[in-house]
């Protein structure tokens, strides 16, 4: 129970990272360390007590495995979390040459 | 008739990648192929509206049967609620394309627009369509993805600023939910719409269930620009081209986030009269403040912003008042 | 972009046959081991990336649009969905059918359609993460 209470204090802690931070990138890394909590989670459920890993394998007899299942959710997810991270980088670097700084407080173009 | 079902995500998705390819060497490809697959798939929605009206379809991709009880397949499912949003989608991507041929003179990528909005369109199709809640997840981000490239299309300063701040409020939409549909398959370990709300009437009154709604309250209300998440929407309508600004306010935020709230809190969670409170609330909100918001605006496209975020309001009070 | 020292480029010599051969190896037999396409894809790519890292751009003469990757990524996300469709035609006429024969469990040819579409996903992942990379590379050429 101790684990799944630790994979949300690191959720916690990204969001933080994104409330409070005034560097873009860091405001990126505080979204990716929010989605890596939430690939740890999502892998943990599907632990079986004395399970085996789900591959099936000529001449073993195993009866109990891990579910899989929540292992190819986090695959797919892994992969759109790349395009997401891909997506907000490129827009960061062209930031950068047009407005000249990082800092998100000098970004403010767009008022009211 | 059935099994037409699939080229609502088919046509889309081929058509996206197939215009890079041959767009570079036939001049007006891009437009011609994108508008003939909205017409098609306009007419096909319009077909099953008529022809189907009373009776829902269910297409298990895959083909794989039920066993042990359990259904393993993928579903796409289509009754009369998705086939009124799916006429709505393709029509209006239809007129955004016919829109566009004029619009885009002044861009010079003009194929990467047609595959980008293609993408988006199947998205959005994917979405109303599936009947599985990973599936849905997917779908949902290829549509949003495509959507942050299209804000950003002419690569102005204030175009930048406006995407930058739509991807990362739409970004920690779709962790809230995933951490919800974590949820959801950590109570009932199954994944499908139907199988979960059958054993979630065996969980009643516990109180993860009610965490579960609120996140995905949260993370659909971020989607569809309710009140308190409503801060993406007069920067990213206002800074995109025209055709993306119709598709943007009046069907994406429509089909992401209300659509899919409708399905989840009518058909897999049975409502309570909390999260009915909860939610007319928020829409009475959203109905005060766009409105207010909406008076001291100089620039049109940012009033009609606000004017969208007040009728978001409309619907979420009919949405919360259907239930008591 | 100037290139590293010259150990790094023989070692670079060295090293990207062999990862491009692991990368191979994990994608053709992604349906008896863990890996398959999705996590290879970004293995083929780092064995492109490193060369373009350890050379320098100047030398390998990128050009200002990124037009190879890009087509094969197309082309291979069209062949994934001309398998699928081919499934409506072939056998029962359900989408997404595996409908190639299946053989024993723990052979190289067996599970069907599965290694086909294993490949096509490695291809795409690789050529999508190459593109990414290319752009960005090139964008800052362009700039200066």
């Amino acid at each position: 129970m101790t684990l799944y209470i630790l994979c949300f204090a690191l959720f916690l802690t990204g969001l933080y990272g994104v409330l409070t931070k005034r560097n873009i990138i860091k405001i990126v890394i505080g979204l990716s360390v929010m989605e890596f909590s939430i690939f740890l989670f999502l892998a943990l459920i599907g632990y079986t007590n004395n399970g085996d890993a789900p591959i099936l394998v000529n001449g073993k007899e195993q009866l109990l495995f891990v579910d899989p299942l929540p292992q190819a959710m986090v695959l797919t997810a892994i992969v759109i979390g790349l395009a997401t991270n891909a997506m907000l980088l490129a827009i960061a670097i062209r930031i950068y040459r047009k407005y000249g700084t990082f800092d998100v407080r000098k970004i403010n173009q767009l008022k009211g | 008739m059935e099994s037409l079902i699939v080229l609502y995500i088919i046509l889309p998705l081929g058509a996206a990648f197939l215009i890079p390819l041959i767009g570079r060497f036939v001049r007006f490809f891009a437009g011609m192929i994108s508008a003939l697959v909205f017409l098609g798939l306009t007419a096909l929605s319009i077909v099953y509206i008529s022809a189907y009206h009373s009776e829902t379809i269910r297409y298990a991709v895959g083909g794989w049967q039920v066993t042990n009880g359990i259904p393993i397949a993928i579903y796409l499912v289509l009754d009369g609620f998705s086939g009124i949003i799916l006429v709505m989608i393709n029509l209006v991507a239809f007129f955004a394309v016919v829109y566009s041929f004029s619009y885009l003179q002044k861009y010079t990528a003009k194929n990467n627009f047609y595959a980008l909005l293609c993408l988006m369109v199947a998205g959005m199709n994917g979405v109303v369509l599936t009947g599985d809640l990973f599936n849905l997840y997917v779908f949902m981000e290829i549509a949003a993805i495509a959507s942050y490239a299209l804000v950003a299309f002419g690569v102005e300063k204030e175009e930048l600023e406006a995407s930058f701040k739509y991807q990362v409020l739409g970004g920690m939409a779709s962790l809230f939910i995933l951490l919800g549909i974590a949820l959801v398959y950590w109570t009932t370990s199954t994944l499908n719409m139907a199988d979960a709300s059958r054993i979630l009437q065996t969980f009643a009154g516990y109180r993860i269930v009610i965490f579960i709604q609120l996140l995905f309250i949260a993370g659909f209300g971020m989607k569809s620009a309710l009140v308190p998440f409503h801060a993406w929407l007069p920067d990213a309508h206002s800074s995109a081209p025209s055709p993306i600004s119709s598709m943007l306010s009046g069907v994406l935020i429509k089909a992401i986030g209300i659509y899919v709230l409708i399905r989840l809190f009518f058909t897999v969670f049975s409502i309570t009269y909390e999260i009915a409170l909860t939610i007319t609330v928020l829409g009475v909100l959203s109905m005060l403040i766009g409105g207010v918001l909406a008076i001291g605006q100089w620039d049109y496209k940012r009033l009609l912003a606000y004017s969208s975020i007040s009728q978001v309001g409309y619907i979420f009070i009919g949405l919360g008042i259907g239930c008591w | 972009m100037h290139g590293m020292t010259s150990i790094v480029k023989t070692v670079a010599r060295i090293v990207v046959g062999v990862i491009f051969l692991y990368g191979v190896y994990i994608i053709t037999h992604g349906h008896l081991t863990p890996g398959g396409g999705f996590a290879v894809g970004a293995v083929i790519a780092g064995a492109f990336i490193l060369l373009v890292l350890a050379f320098g751009s100047d030398v390998l003469k990128l050009k200002v649009r990124e037009a190879g990757s890009s087509t094969f990524e197309s082309i291979s996300i069209l062949a994934f969905l001309l398998l699928a469709v081919g499934a409506l035609f072939i056998g029962t006429h359900v989408f997404f059918q595996n409908y190639l024969p299946k053989g024993k469990v723990g052979e190289l040819i067996s599970a069907g359609v599965i290694p086909l579409y294993n490949i096509a996903v490695g291809v795409e992942v690789a050529a999508a993460l190459v593109t990414i990379f290319l752009a960005l590379v090139i964008y800052k050429e362009e700039v200066k």
